[in-house]
């Protein structure tokens, strides 16, 4: 059965297990990003800022075993790059101290953490948390506590780059621990429920969720089992069933005629990094093959396994250098724990005296075979020999191919 | 579930199930009653979109709507046309999505609470999606919904606007915004524009 066939049976599925969570259909490709957690300040509770933001990141992270967030004790301002304030004096991203608060009840402040630092200019793109009068130079508007920016490339649609969150200093923070007591802000929930956003969950209205627009100001005090399910589809982790490593051979399939020049393709993954992949044919010396180029569709299907998005291995080939007839494909691959798994794959050859041919005059004339799949052409000139060949369309390789050369 | 199925049904519950219910309360906000909502936007008004366009200034990208302005529920204006200034859209190969903002579509027929004219913020509604009503036409007229696509039967103007008050609203829209899902009984658009008006 083809994947697309699978498709309402799997949606039958997935609507019969009733989850509610809402998701974007973006993930931080394998299931790993970075945190920039440095705001130096303290809230009216005694707990420090970073403390109550880092249990609320851990709060989704201990519980989604895909999900690998590194909290990094360091100031990032969230608006780097984007028209960043604290040059204006407006931003606190980690650098003034406030524990918030102009527009509701009073708190002091008490500074605890070391001052605020402010990263090069040539730093690269980096998830930063803070605290500030506005949001990125623009007004937050009323009501608007936090704000998460998130950004994907286009040509990479599934995989997010980088995530800010910005907490809106008009309000007064606190740390509540169990029930919501107001009116301060409970950092926890608030944080909580960005993070959701920032790993890819949306806002969820119909059930008891972190993610529901009002759980900030409720008796709920982090992700619920809804959302970490939520979680859990976008960051699977491997399961006893996964094996260490899979390996696919897409090119030549097996029993597959092979003819000019075209691909050797396929991917592996594995639950450790893949150190080398290899082939050889019919039991000759290996050669290397590239690999680590990118294939979203595998990911899609086993994101369990690490880089399974820079999964591919691809290395351009000449049938022609092999004899005509029958052959066999090996493609090995080891782990950096030296596991292996290889596949081997039989293939037809069919070639042309020459292995590269440049000169070709077609003599005769050509016609559709009784099978609605070949095309056969007579009397072909190549390289001053003259050839009868049979074209079919190549599944693997998308193309019509050569699949017989008679003289 | 097998892994294929796992996969497909991820997809298309992102691409089926996720983007028609997309949620418009974007990040957090805090819920407030409608009529609190009326009384401090600049504007309230009835329109549809005529124009979506994105630029990236920087490393920022802003999403305008235009829309064809119909009726003035609130507020002054004087023009046809207004452009809404969202932060977030798609320009030169990246996507910056603020929460999970939702940005009028081409077409779509409205009536926004818009909370500063001249302002900078963030979201240009008052509230974010608290201040986004769609309408559809239905058999029996022009029928209000809520940015969610969940049928408005009723504006009860509310009193309860402390934090604790907000906080024990079942409601995901500005309190006092009454919905009903089997749309029963969905209020039409001038009637919800004279409710809006009504409000003190």
């Amino acid at each position: 059965m083809k994947a697309w066939q699978l498709a309402p049976l799997c949606l039958g599925l997935a609507i019969s297990s009733a989850q509610a969570y809402q998701v974007s259909g973006q993930r931080w490709a394998d299931g790993e990003t970075k945190f920039h957690v440095g705001i130096p300040a303290t809230l009216p509770s005694g707990d420090p800022w970073n403390d109550v933001i880092s249990s609320a990141i851990n709060a989704w992270s201990s519980q989604v075993p895909g999900l690998d967030i590194e909290i990094v004790a360091e100031a990032v301002d969230p608006c780097e790059g984007y028209g960043s304030s604290s040059g204006s004096g407006d931003s606190s991203s980690g650098g003034s101290g406030s524990s918030g608060g102009s527009g509701s009840s009073g708190g002091e402040s008490r500074v605890r953490n070391p001052p605020f630092y402010k990263p090069s200019e040539n730093t690269p793109v980096r998830n930063g948390m803070g605290l500030a009068a506005k949001m990125c130079s623009e007004d937050f508007g009323e009501d608007v506590v936090a704000v998460t920016l998130v950004r994907h490339l286009n040509n990479k649609p599934t995989d997010l780059v980088e995530a800010d969150i910005v907490y809106n200093q008009a309000y007064q923070y606190d740390f509540y621990g169990g029930a919501y007591q107001g009116p301060a802000v409970d950092l926890h929930r608030v944080t909580a429920r960005q993070i959701g956003y920032a790993i890819g969950l949306l806002d969820e209205v119909n059930i008891s969720s972190i993610m529901h627009p009002q759980a900030p100001f409720r008796s709920i005090t982090g992700p619920t089992s809804d959302d970490i399910t939520g979680a859990r589809v976008l960051y699977p982790a491997p399961t006893s069933n996964d094996p260490q490593l899979r390996l696919k051979l897409e090119e030549p399939v097996s029993g597959q005629v092979k003819s000019g020049i075209s691909n050797i393709r396929g991917w592996a993954v594995g639950l450790d990094d893949i150190r080398l992949v290899e082939m050889s044919i019919d039991n000759g010396a290996y050669t290397r093959t590239p690999y680590g180029s990118i294939r979203p569709d595998v990911a899609s299907v086993f994101p369990q396994y690490p880089k399974s998005g820079k999964s591919g291995f691809s290395m351009i080939f000449n049938w022609g250098l092999l004899s005509e007839g029958s052959h066999t494909l090996t493609v090995r691959v080891f782990d950096i724990q030296d596991r292996s798994i290889s596949v081997s794959q039989q293939f037809n050859v069919e070639r042309f005296d020459d292995a590269y041919v440049s000169d070709v005059q077609i003599l005769g004339s050509a016609s559709l075979h009784a099978d609605n799949k070949t095309v056969v052409v007579d009397n072909v000139r190549a390289e001053n020999k003259v050839y009868d060949l049979q074209i079919q369309w190549d599944n693997g390789a998308q193309n019509f191919n050569i699949v017989k050369t008679t003289k | 579930m097998n892994i294929f199925c796992k996969a497909i049904a991820t997809t298309l519950l992102a691409s089926s199930i996720v983007m028609p219910l997309a949620s418009t309360q974007a990040s957090t906000v805090i819920q407030q009653p409608i009529e609190t909502l009326a009384k401090t936007s600049d504007l309230v008004f009835e329109g549809k979109v005529v124009g979506i366009r994105s630029e990236a200034v920087g490393k920022k990208i802003y999403t305008y709507v235009s829309f064809e302005v119909n009726d003035i529920v609130r507020g002054e204006y004087q023009q046809e046309i207004i452009e809404l200034r969202y932060l977030g859209g798609t320009a030169n190969g990246v996507t910056m999505t603020v929460g999970d903002m939702r940005i009028p579509s081409y077409g779509e027929h409205g009536v926004y609470f818009v909370e500063q004219l001249d302002g900078k913020t963030v979201h240009p509604l008052r509230g974010w999606g608290q201040g986004h009503f769609i309408v559809k036409q239905g058999s029996g007229g022009q029928r209000m919904f809520n940015s969610q696509g969940r049928a408005i039967t009723e504006i009860t103007p509310t009193k309860q606007s402390s934090a604790k008050a907000r906080a024990l609203s079942n409601s995901h829209t500005a309190a006092g915004v009454a919905m009903d899902t089997g749309a029963k009984q969905v209020m039409d658009l001038d009637t919800f524009k004279d409710s809006i008006r009504e409000l003190k």
